[in-house]
Formats: structure tokens, C-alpha cells, sequence
């Protein structure tokens, strides 16, 4: 069977895996971001890696989640029972503290992140 | 059953999505990011509190901004389409999926046929909207607050609640909602369900009851599709309310009128005689005429401009393309015993359009060459025809996808702009306190892209 058989006989294209697919379950309510700094290096998030944001999930207890915190958005682990915090995830650096998320401060989950794309080169 | 969705303040609320640090403030979006020769094309409520309305242009507008005060940051932007048309696709891609039939009417606005949805789901004696509650600091569902008089019960209603919360989920996007059997009917109650803050932001008239209450309170000259001039023919005739309209017998309405009222009439008193996408379109030519004192180019080209921001919006509204322009001035006569007289000029676009900036470019050609130095002149008048629909009649397939100059509809432009005062403001103090910008297009550039920390 030559290649051109080959290729008539099983498509080109269309059976191609496609990483939206993987990566996108929700495309109208998937927006990207890119993360900054290294408070969250435990989950995985590196400096300018790109992270895939779902609007259309509610958040749960434990998920990481891009958050609009005093007009400003985070990355970091949302935390709701016993009270509603964000957590940094980074042993190394004691610097990053827990923030609590107090009766006025300005807080809203943008959304939740469900990929990261790392480039490792 | 007919739903109207519409999304008020779109491009402000677009920027204000990836920059909260814009929300609760002045926001302003003119052509150059500045304040100068560009009206206003869209302005936060904030903004509005404060005299800055959309259409504003020229020495008003600057005169006005002087007068801020540091305490009112209000902040200027350029218009970035971009982000508006990747929001405005989501938007309809997003009633795609929640609705049996959209139907686009602008950028920011749709119609959805509801026939064949599943309401089993939303029947009031689960008592709960499902999927989409939105997680921590929610404000207490209108579910639970008893309207007066607009029963909360009824499974469209509790569809359109869950319809309201999934877009601000999804999105991040406010909407309102107006629901009835007619799309005239479903319009009017979304305009409701945006001036009285008691609906939280759902209207629904489906059951039919509620109707008489409603239609009573709005005027004959509010009703999407009836002009001043119709409005007056028909309070003559003892018609004032939308109540009094689909009350009034309909050929009545007819000899007084035209077809068009008539059906809006028989559209008010709930029997359907439009489809979504009937609704969706209608004018065949768009006419601005603004009644002015002056002699110079730049006066005239001021009050052009705002013209061309309304009759977008208009076009937009219509979802339709424009393929000629007309601008005409007319002269006031030296002697007061002659009639004014008017010289216009049209010329067509090279291929029909929405976009602001070609036919803005073309009406102020047209105007250079229509204008004569020395004349005093007292109206302006800009006109837009042949329309056609956009992009191959597809209703549903939202145009605006490739169409960046899209405007949104607006509920809040004026309809006249006064240019009598003429107080001249040096335009680099007001950058002071106010930096001119475009927001990064934050869903369709990598290198635009959000960053969090």
C-alpha cells in the first residue's frame, strides 16, 4: 500500500489528535493567562508558563484557581473550609504566606485552572 | 415564547473584564483614546453620572472633562475591537448552547426562540437553579425574593434566571432579560427588566397576567420600531401607552400609521407576527438629522461624527451592512423670505459595510465636499441606504467574528448633541490626570495574554 493510499484511506487531517480538544472542554468560558513568578511551583505553574482557565467550573475546596483579589489577579490553591483563604504552594520560599480573604476585600474567582503548558526548553 | 438577551455597557464591561482595576470608576472609550474631535463611543455608568454620555463630542465634551475633579478618575480608552468581538462571539456561541434558536441582533443583544426547550429542569418545585451557581460571595438569588405582581415561578422565568447566571459565570458578563410570546412583547420587557431595578435583571411576561401592569407604564415613543413622529400621530389619537396600542382596534392603528405599527400593535397584545429574525432586521435606510447654527467645517464635522457613532449603532442593531451614504447641509437663506436651501451629496461605499471608519471616512469626504467656506448653515443631515444584512442572511452566525469595527448597541446615546458652546480647552492639560490606552486584546493574542501572579 503506497502513501497516498494510505492517506485516502484513513484521512489527512481530520483524525490529526488535537490539543484544544484535550485541553478545552468548555471553549466559550476558556480564556488563557500567563503566570508570573514561582508561588506556585509545587503544582506545577513555572514563571511564564500558560495556564488554561475554565470559567464554566465552580470552584471546590483545594482547586487552583485565578482569582480578581483587591483588583489585581493571582494564581494560587483556594481554601474554603474552615475559612476562605489562598494558598501559595511553594515549600522552598516561606516568604509566600497564606492571604485571607476578609469580609471587604475584593474577591472573585475568575476561574478555575485546569492545564498547564510548560514549555521544558 | 420569544427571549431577549441583552447586555448593557458591552465594552465597558469587555475591559473591564481582564483589568478589574477599571471596575467601580469612570471609564470612557473615544476613537483615539483621547478627548478631542472623537465623540464618545461608549461610557461607563459612573461616566454618565458625571455628563459624559455617549455622542458627546467636541467643546461640550472638553469643557466637561476640565471640570473633573481628581476625585472622579475617570479613565479614557481606545476602542478595542478585538477583545469586543472574541466576547461577543462567546456570547452567542454560549446562547447556542442554551437555547433551541439565537438569532443575533447586535454585538451585544439576541433573540432566542424557545420553542422545543426542555423546561422540565426548571420547574420551580426543585426550587433550585441547577449547574450554575456561581460559588462564594453570591448575592441571594431572585429566586428567593417574591416580585410584586411577577410571580417567580414560572419555568421560563427560572430559565432565564439560569440563563442570566450562566453568562456571568461563563463570561463574566451582566445580561438582561425579557421574556414573552411576541419578540416585540420579549424586548420591551428586557428594557424593563434594565430601568427597574426590582426585576434583578429578569422580566417575563410569558404567563400573560402581568402584561396590563407592565405596558401601562411605557410610552408609545418607547416601543423599539415607533419613531417620535409616529408617536405623536398616535397620542392624537388617544394612544400613549403600549397599552393603549395593543389595546387600540388595529386597523385604526393602521389608517393612522402604517403596516409596521399595526404589527407592532397586534405583536403588544401577545399574537406573534414577526419571526426572531424578522425582528432582527427592519429599516431599509437610516436618516440623522440634527438642526444646527454654523458656519465652520470643524462645528459641522463634529456634529457629523456623532452622527455616524448613532447610525452605526443603529445599523448594528439591525445587523445590517450599509452600501451608500448621503450627507446634506442645509443653508439658512440671507434673505429670511426664501426657502433654506439644501445641497447634499451621496456616493456608494466599495463594498457594503458596518465598519465605522470607512463610512465615517466617506460622510466626511462627502462633507468636504458639500461645504462651502462663508455660508451659514442650519442642519446637518447624514443618511444610510441600501442596507442589506450581513455576511449571507445567515441569522445565527454571529458577524462581528471578522468584523472588529462592530458597535454595540446603546440605550443610553442621546439623541441630540448640542455644539453651542465653544470654550476652547487646551487638550494636553486634561492628560494629566488622565492617560489615553488600548487594553491588550487579552483572548486572541499569545503575547496579550493576562498575567497573574
Amino acid at each position: 500500500m503506497n502513501m497516498m493510499a494510505l492517506r485516502q484511506d484513513f484521512g489527512e487531517s481530520d483524525e490529526a489528535l488535537d490539543l484544544n480538544e484535550l485541553c478545552i472542554q468548555h471553549p466559550t468560558a476558556t480564556y488563557f493567562v500567563r503566570a508570573s513568578g514561582d508561588s506556585m511551583i509545587d503544582a506545577g505553574i513555572h514563571c511564564d508558563d500558560v495556564l488554561v482557565v475554565d470559567r464554566s467550573i465552580v470552584a471546590r475546596d483545594g482547586d487552583i484557581v485565578v482569582a480578581n483579589l483587591d483588583h489585581s489577579f493571582t494564581v494560587k490553591k483556594l481554601e474554603l473550609s474552615p475559612q476562605l483563604r489562598l494558598l501559595p504552594m511553594n515549600k522552598q520560599d516561606s516568604d509566600y504566606t497564606p492571604t485571607e480573604i476578609s469580609e471587604d476585600s475584593a474577591f472573585e474567582v475568575f476561574g478555575v485552572v485546569t492545564y498547564v503548558v510548560h514549555a521544558v526548553r | 415564547m420569544f427571549c431577549v438577551v441583552y447586555c448593557p455597557d458591552f465594552y465597558i464591561q469587555c475591559e473591564r473584564l481582564f483589568r478589574p482595576e477599571l471596575r467601580g470608576r469612570g471609564l470612557l472609550i473615544t476613537a483615539s483614546g483621547d478627548i478631542g474631535d472623537d465623540p464618545i463611543i461608549a461610557s461607563s455608568k459612573e461616566a454618565r453620572d458625571l455628563g459624559l454620555t455617549p455622542g458627546l463630542v467636541g467643546d461640550p465634551l472638553m469643557a466637561l472633562f476640565s471640570q473633573i475633579t481628581s476625585e472622579h478618575t475617570v479613565t479614557v480608552c481606545r476602542p478595542n475591537y478585538e477583545l469586543y468581538a472574541d466576547l461577543s462571539s462567546r456570547l452567542i456561541k454560549s446562547l447556542e448552547l442554551l437555547a433551541p434558536k439565537v438569532a443575533a441582533c447586535a454585538s451585544n443583544e439576541a433573540i432566542l426562540a424557545l420553542d422545543g426547550l426542555k423546561l422540565g429542569k426548571y420547574n420551580l418545585s426543585e426550587n433550585k437553579v441547577p449547574e450554575s451557581k456561581a460559588c462564594e460571595h453570591k448575592e441571594p438569588g431572585p429566586e428567593s425574593t417574591k416580585l410584586n405582581g411577577l410571580g417567580p415561578g414560572s419555568p421560563y422565568h427560572q430559565y432565564a434566571i439560569h440563563l442570566k447566571d450562566t453568562l456571568k459565570q461563563w463570561l463574566g458578563l451582566s445580561v438582561f432579560i425579557g421574556i414573552a410570546n411576541t419578540t416585540t412583547l420579549a424586548k420591551l420587557a428586557c428594557d424593563v427588566a434594565q430601568t427597574h431595578n426590582q426585576y434583578s435583571g429578569v422580566v417575563d411576561l410569558s404567563s400573560g397576567s402581568e402584561h396590563p401592569m407592565i405596558l401601562k407604564r411605557i410610552a408609545v415613543e418607547d416601543i423599539a420600531g415607533i419613531s417620535k413622529k409616529v408617536a405623536n400621530r398616535l397620542r392624537q389619537i388617544n394612544i400613549h401607552s403600549a397599552l393603549d396600542l395593543s389595546q387600540a382596534p388595529k386597523n385604526q392603528v393602521r389608517r393612522h400609521s402604517s403596516m409596521i405599527t399595526e404589527r407592532i400593535a397586534i405583536e403588544l397584545s401577545g399574537l406573534p407576527c414577526k419571526t426572531p429574525e424578522q425582528s432582527a432586521t427592519g429599516a431599509s435606510v437610516i436618516t440623522m438629522s440634527k438642526h444646527v447654527d454654523a458656519y465652520s467645517f470643524k462645528q459641522l464635522k463634529r456634529v457629523l461624527d456623532a452622527q455616524v457613532v448613532s447610525a452605526i449603532e443603529q445599523l448594528n442593531n439591525l445587523s445590517n451592512n450599509c452600501n451608500a451614504v448621503t450627507v446634506a447641509l442645509t443653508i439658512t437663506p440671507l434673505d429670511e423670505q426664501k426657502p433654506a436651501f439644501e445641497n447634499s451629496l451621496s456616493s456608494e461605499l466599495t463594498k457594503p459595510t458596518d465598519s465605522i471608519a470607512a463610512i465615517r471616512k466617506l460622510a466626511v469626504q462627502l462633507l468636504e465636499s458639500v461645504w462651502r467656506d462663508g455660508y451659514q448653515y442650519q442642519s446637518v443631515k447624514l443618511n444610510l441606504a441600501e442596507l442589506s444584512t450581513n455576511e449571507g442572511d445567515q441569522i445565527g452566525l454571529f458577524p462581528a467574528i471578522t468584523k472588529y469595527a462592530a458597535v454595540a448597541s446603546n440605550k443610553n446615546s442621546p439623541e441630540s448633541i448640542s455644539i453651542e458652546t465653544h470654550l476652547s480647552v487646551d487638550a494636553a492639560n486634561l492628560s494629566r490626570q488622565n492617560r489615553s490606552l488600548l487594553s491588550r486584546s487579552f483572548t486572541t493574542r499569545w503575547g496579550d495574554i493576562a498575567r497573574v501572579s
